[in-house]
């Protein structure tokens, strides 16, 4: 046996299942004690009463008289106030009454402490509004699900190339297999792409759109606002001339009409009646399709190359994993079947939410994690200036313990402080939110998805209150319970200069002080190296010149343009008419441009044969002579096309830089003969020329090398795209491109804007320009706030040490002592928070990788500039207060 | 008959109200009357201590109250144990217990040397 143990304490803990059942009772009780209070006093008053009658009964019962009795009773019972007062201490201690109280004390006390207050607030509002401003973006990007019914079980399944996992177009033949065999979906639905001329109005218009399965709205669970739903008859071969129609068109180019259903659209030079119109919002993406056809799959032949979009909705049953290892299971079989088609191809099953926002569902978590280390640093700040605030107040909370108020009662009555303080920058916050908002809209990447779904809404506002509660607990709670440790007889004696929350109080400072130091650091190193980044890809080399380059599709429908010579007749009088055109200094059509789709192809070359099953890929441009002029690509070696370059010459190609180097490594390539066709009698083309890579889509992203044929010796596919380089200063030239066509051929639409090469580089960057603009603004704040926090500290302790500095200059101190004196240590606070934060953002930088651009994340420059200006800001911080230290006058302080 | 020292200690106090409410629905009259039946006499409960402590238990959530009918036909306020509150009277009663046990073997213990 041990030692006796008494444990009769009341309130012990006790654990186990109750203690649920039993906070909640709790949590009524309070409830209940702080609006019923006035009921549970008279039902006690009735309790007591009971008592009393009983113990009267009890008397009569023994033979007293019935008054001798009540009168014994009450005797004995004495007065009931006692007992009312000992039952109610055991219902008040009750931090929900004491709140109201704590908070009206809380708004005096900080109308008290103006300056206090209004920095407080500004910086956690600053902290707050920022921090729900991009949380908000994330929610309605990343997080809330698409706008679908049952989204979750949605998925994108998609083909990729085993070795390199990039996506490899999906065929018909695949989604027809997955149709048959795989069970995981409940639907299983695909699109491809449409595109082609709308005439029979004043100006033919180009239409774009989807071919789409008759399930695909199904599988989506869409309802068409107007008319019906594809049906399976729909797609039967010879019935497909039906249009659905999206919101947006619909809207644009009918007024909304009810009537629409009644109309037929000349597309293609044949009719198609309008059988529906889909809601708003289904699919209404930039480049946004139109209209929707059903997918006649006699058609397209099942083993065409084609992009096949493919869309399905798991069973209620289904995860994405069984789903996912079903279709590696059907990968497996069909690799072995038909190797040509499958091997070597993986298929991927995504959530469609993932999918859409797969390219910047990362960065905005990094700008999320950014803006929490904001907060943060607004947490530390607003810490440091109550722990400072709070050492003035020793006294106040030494009279307040004196008169019997327990610690917790201290803490709690500081923390309402606290959380007042934060809900205001709270609701300031929000207001800060609401106000930044169309701002960093503005700078959003042009491409990022769901876009016109970013708001703040209820889940948004919910996290704004949390983390408001959360700061304000956070930055409270170490003040609080640091203050609330008061020495009653030093803090009540001397008062005025006390311990100063001692030395505990001190270190806790100076701690903060150095969190904040590493804290800005780190995004501060996130800023630089974007902006180094940054730099790089605006000095990046594109390859081709983009400005004054407009470009749009024309299609050249194959009933109209049946053969080569019908095509290439178009070609030839098209460019005549456009390069007539004033203002317009070269011209060109081509199978592509830079910033539209890219066509790779395997290419082989006839002194080095490569593997047929791994032929290396290449884009493939098949473009008209004066291609060069318009992108202005310099010409490295060897010639470019001429207009004798034609179907019927010697066949020719031109490689970029890229591929010249990688499989020609020096060597001259001109006059080698390569390829991009298969078959043993396949043509071989002779190199005539290097030029400059390209890259395809901007700066950010580097592409597979390209090779140029002539346009008349290549195929020409049906969407060609058409690109202009205007003289400078002349307007869009749209106008003057549509007149041209229109003098060829009435029935081709040429879109009423063209798009603009610069425009679409630039659009490029934006990802990378918001990040940039985002974590300047952060770190430039956070640095500032840093600052703020260092210059306070240094000024507390040269405040506190005022006496002692005027004793040492007493003593012969200089000025310059005092300075060193101060800037010692605070340079220490400084040095160890900026090392800290250089490992911190060493370590964590790489999660920037995906927005950096040819920077390492340990760029050793970047880390030393941002090194230099933290400290020079942080030394200027500390130097002012100790300037003002050095012109203590030792006589005035000895004299007091 | 002595009576013993007037102030239990608050945890006995606790530990004797979980204990008789353990064998039925009382109010506070009927609990000092058992408690005083049951120790002949022995322990009283004064009512100054023994209504704070049934409100101290109730806000625990150790009894819970309702107003019922006492026999004698009036309306009076009725406590019983609630499922921690039997818990915790299992916890205390066995902690009393050894207490008790660990107090007696002291006082028994043979001077021997």
């Amino acid at each position: 046996m041990g030692i006796v143990r008494r444990c009769h304490r009341p309130g012990a803990g006790h654990g186990g299942q109750g203690v649920n059942a039993e906070r909640w009772r709790w949590l009524r009780l309070r409830w209940r004690s702080l609006f019923r209070s006035r009921r549970k006093e008279t039902e006690l008053d009735r309790e007591l009463q009971f008592h009393l009658d009983q113990l009267t009964e009890e008397y009569v019962a023994h033979g007293m008289a019935r008054d001798e009795a009540r009168l014994a009773a009450q005797r004995e019972f004495g007065t009931l106030d006692p007992y009312r007062e000992a039952c109610r201490d055991s219902w008040r201690p009750n931090w929900m009454t004491d709140l109201l109280p704590d908070l009206r004390f809380a708004v005096r006390q900080l109308s008290k402490a103006r300056s206090f207050a209004l920095v407080s607030i500004l910086t956690l509002a600053i902290g707050i509004g920022t921090t729900t401003a991009i949380f908000s973006i994330y929610n309605s990007v990343v997080l809330r699900p698409l706008d679908y019914a049952d989204s979750h079980e949605l998925v994108e399944i998609r083909r990729v190339q085993a070795t390199t996992q990039e996506q490899v177009p999906r065929r018909l033949a695949a989604f027809q297999v997955w149709e048959q065999h795989a069970t995981s979906y409940s639907d299983l639905a695909a699109y491809s792409y449409l595109s082609g001329n709308m005439t029979g109005i004043e100006h033919p218009i180009r239409l774009v759109g989807n071919y789409v399965t008759p399930n695909l709205f199904r599988t989506l669970g869409v309802q068409p606002i107007l008319g019906r739903d594809f049906t399976a008859e729909d797609a039967l071969p010879g019935r497909t001339n039906v249009f659905i129609l999206s919101h947006d068109f619909w809207q644009e180019y009918f007024g909304g009409r009810p009537d629409v259903l009644n109309h037929t659209i000349r597309f293609s030079d044949q009719s198609f009646s309008i059988i529906g119109v889909l809601p708003q919002g289904v699919r209404d993406e930039p480049d946004t399709p139109q209209v929707f056809a059903p997918l006649d799959r006699s058609v397209i032949e099942p083993t065409r190359r084609g992009l096949m979009n493919i869309v399905g909705r798991l069973k209620e049953s289904v995860t994405l994993d069984q789903a996912q290892s079903e279709m590696d299971v059907l990968a497996a079989q069909l690799a072995q079947a038909k190797p040509d088609l499958w091997s070597g191809i993986e298929t991927r099953v995504f959530p469609m939410l993932d999918y859409h926002v797969r390219g910047i569902s990362s960065p905005l978590a990094m700008l999320l994690g950014a803006v929490a280390f904001l907060l943060l640093i607004a947490c530390v700040n607003v810490a440091n200036l109550s722990l400072a605030r709070a050492s003035t107040r020793q006294r106040e909370i030494a009279v307040r313990t004196a008169l019997g108020a327990g610690r917790g009662r201290i803490v709690r009555q500081l923390l309402a402080e606290s959380i007042l303080l934060a809900s205001v920058g709270g609701v300031f916050g929000v207001a800060l939110a609401y106000g930044i908002m169309p701002m960093l809209l503005e700078f959003a990447p042009a491409a990022m998805p769901r876009m016109n779904e970013v708001r703040i809404d209820g889940v948004a506002l919910g996290f704004c209150c949390v983390i408001t509660m959360v700061t304000g607990v956070g930055f409270g709670l170490m003040p609080a319970v640091m203050s609330s440790k008061v020495n009653l007889t030093t803090s009540i004696k001397d008062g005025s200069r006390g311990a100063g929350g001692g030395r505990q109080g001190g270190r806790l400072r100076h701690a903060l002080v150095v969190a904040e130091v590493s804290l800005a650091m780190i995004l501060l190193a996130g800023a630089g190296l974007l902006t180094r980044s940054f730099t790089n890809l605006q000095e990046t080399d594109l390859g081709f010149n983009p400005d004054h380059i407009y470009a749009t599709r024309i299609q050249l429908e194959p009933h109209r343009y049946p053969n080569v010579e019908s095509q290439h007749t178009f070609i030839d009088r098209a460019l005549e008419q456009i390069t007539a055109q004033p203002g317009i200094e070269a011209a060109s059509l081509s199978t592509t441009l830079p910033f539209f789709r890219v066509y790779e192809i395997g290419m082989d070359i006839e002194t080095n044969r490569q593997d047929p099953n791994r032929l290396p890929q290449v884009g493939f441009f098949g473009v008209t002579p004066d291609y060069f002029a318009v992108t202005q690509t310099k010409l490295l070696e060897g010639r470019l096309f001429t207009d004798r370059d034609r179907g019927d010459s010697p066949r020719v190609v031109i490689i970029s830089k890229r591929l010249a180097e990688q499989y020609f490594p020096g060597v001259s390539p001109l006059g080698r003969r390569i390829t991009v066709t298969t078959g043993e009698d396949r043509p071989w083309f002779e190199i005539v020329g290097v030029v400059e890579e390209v890259r395809h889509w901007g700066a950010p992203t580097i592409n597979s090398p390209q090779f140029y044929m002539p346009l008349h010796q290549s195929f020409i596919p049906v969407r060609i795209v058409l690109a202009v380089r205007n003289q400078p200063g002349a307007p869009d030239p749209a106008g003057r491109v549509a007149a041209a066509i229109r003098e060829v051929n009435p029935n081709i639409a040429v879109a009423r804007e063209l798009g603009e090469l610069s425009t679409y580089a630039d659009n490029a960057l934006t990802l990378h320009r918001f990040c940039l603009f985002l974590f300047g603004v952060f770190s430039v704040v956070a640095v500032l706030l840093a600052a703020l926090g260092i210059y306070g500290v240094v000024a507390y302790t040269v405040n506190q040490r005022t006496t002692e500095i005027g004793v040492r200059m007493a003593l012969g101190a200089q000025p310059r002592d005092v300075v060193r004196l101060v800037l010692h240590r605070a340079s220490i606070m400084v040095g160890v928070g900026m090392i800290i934060g250089i490992s911190g953002a060493l370590a964590g930088s790489r999660l920037l990788n995906s927005v950096l651009h040819e920077v390492s994340p340990q760029d050793p420059l970047t880390f030393a500039a941002i090194s230099i200006a933290l400290a020079v800001v942080a030394v200027t911080a500390c130097y002012l207060p100790a300037r003002r230290a050095a012109q203590v006058s030792p006589l005035n302080v000895l004299r007091t | 008959m002595t009576l013993m020292r007037k102030e239990l200690l608050q945890g006995t106090l606790e530990l004797l109200i979980l204990k008789t409410l353990s064998t039925a629905r009382l109010h506070g009259w009927d609990i000092a009357k058992r408690i005083a039946v049951v120790s002949q006499d022995r322990l009283s409960l004064k009512q100054g201590s023994l209504y704070p402590a049934l409100h101290r238990l109730e806000n625990r959530g150790l009894i819970e109250a309702e107003w019922g009918v006492s026999e004698a036909g009036r309306s009076a306020k009725f406590y019983r144990l609630t499922r921690s509150g039997k818990k915790r009277l299992t916890e205390e009663q066995s902690q009393w217990a050894s207490f008790a046990d660990a107090i007696g073997r002291v006082l028994d213990m043979e001077g021997k040397a």
